[in-house]
């Protein structure tokens, strides 16, 4: 009835697209570990080891909806630059398949490197005008840490996702997923290269399902 | 008379010999001590350098990623690279090995003290299995130690390395 509703109402004043409304929504909040430095404004986020763990600083998670989903014919291309010896962003999700450009936007070189078993690859020493901006393609889930063999305290993560449906929290936890398919999946919630927590959801178009991660 | 004079003489003589012999004794003393403070001094540059390059070593970002990243595979391929200048060339002489230094193999121990095998020993100095195993330890030392293995030279003996 809700859902007729609102069908009706964005007939009227066509604000929605009508596939948010024939979709599920997640919403809720993860327990992100508690940071270790003092909130400083306009502070860059960075990937720091703890243990031989991997996070952000301060914390965040990436949340996502498990499954399986049909491949698209093409993929949006992302970028990870390298400015002020740092990565930006720090971390980026992306789905399989996805083309990531690492220009370099220092004045110094660069060499871009991943052992990862999810993608292996070495960029070699590239200047900050180096033409074609050098790329990768992430064919293969899992987590890849990014390394400059230059500058031995940069890190940045990509994380391979297998589904379209990913979304990453603010700095408190929250998230909320949306133009979710119905039916039965898993919630992931990656915290850490070593936590990944979830949780089983049954999804309903036009519902707002709340899942947190304690 | 002469017998005061032959004695006198004979305990200044002995008093002079005695004095040129002590003499001699402590500058030999003094020497092989300045000597062997050197000694010291330039095996303490040589550790010093030693400790310098293996820390440079483990700061480096591929054999960081090597171990964190499950990629031991790639560790001795990344070491080869750092340690290019120390393995190659010839050994230099003896009197000059004090003041440069020279590697004729290296491994790494994992976190449980044992030798983490390389799959092309040719690159990193080829050592026989017992060798190798002398370089294990029972668990990793909190700081940095200085060893000696024991090696069997051709002609059948032992050799300190």
């Amino acid at each position: 009835m809700r859902l007729r509703g609102l069908l009706w109402l964005n007939a009227v004043f066509p604000i929605l697209p009508v596939a948010l409304l024939a979709s599920a929504a997640v919403e809720g909040r993860v327990e992100l570990p508690k940071s270790h430095s003092a909130p400083v404004q306009a502070k860059r986020y960075q990937i720091v080891t703890k243990g031989g763990v991997l996070s952000t600083q301060p914390p965040l998670a990436v949340v996502y909806l498990d499954g399986s989903f049909p491949q698209p014919a093409s993929l949006p291309t992302k970028q990870v630059t390298q400015k002020d010896l740092t990565f930006i962003p720090s971390l980026l999700p992306v789905r399989v398949g996805t083309r990531v450009e690492f220009p370099n936007l220092d004045d110094t070189y660069h060499n871009i490197f991943s052992y990862s078993p999810a993608k292996r690859f070495d960029l070699g020493r590239y200047r900050p005008d180096e033409r074609p901006i050098p790329t990768q393609v992430f064919d293969k889930p899992g987590l890849v840490i990014l390394r400059c063999d230059i500058h031995e305290h940069m890190r940045g993560l990509i994380l391979v996702l297998n589904t379209p449906y990913f979304v990453m929290t603010d700095t408190n936890g929250h998230f909320r997923l949306e133009g979710l398919p119905a039916g039965h999946y898993t919630l992931k919630a990656w915290i850490d290269s070593r936590t990944t927590r979830e949780k089983p959801v049954e999804l309903k178009n036009g519902e707002t399902f709340h899942v947190d991660f304690p | 008379m002469m017998v005061i004079v032959a004695t006198l003489t004979g305990l200044g003589l002995y008093l002079a010999q005695r004095k040129v012999t002590a003499d001699a004794e402590r500058n030999l003393q003094a020497t092989f001590q300045t000597e062997l403070s050197s000694l010291h001094k330039l095996e303490e540059l040589r550790h010093a350098a030693l400790t310098d390059r293996c820390n440079a070593l483990a700061a480096k970002s591929r054999i960081h990623a090597a171990i964190e990243d499950n990629a031991i595979d790639l560790l001795y391929p990344s070491a080869k690279d750092e340690l290019r200048d120390l393995m190659e060339g010839e050994e230099p002489p003896p009197e000059q090995a004090a003041q440069s230094l020279h590697a004729r193999f290296y491994r790494f121990l994992d976190s449980n003290g044992a030798v983490i095998k390389p799959l092309n020993p040719y690159d990193v100095g080829e050592l026989d299995a017992k060798t190798e195993a002398q370089l294990a330890l029972d668990k990793l030392p909190d700081t940095q130690q200085i060893g000696y293995i024991q090696e069997n030279t051709q002609s059948g003996g032992g050799a300190d390395r």
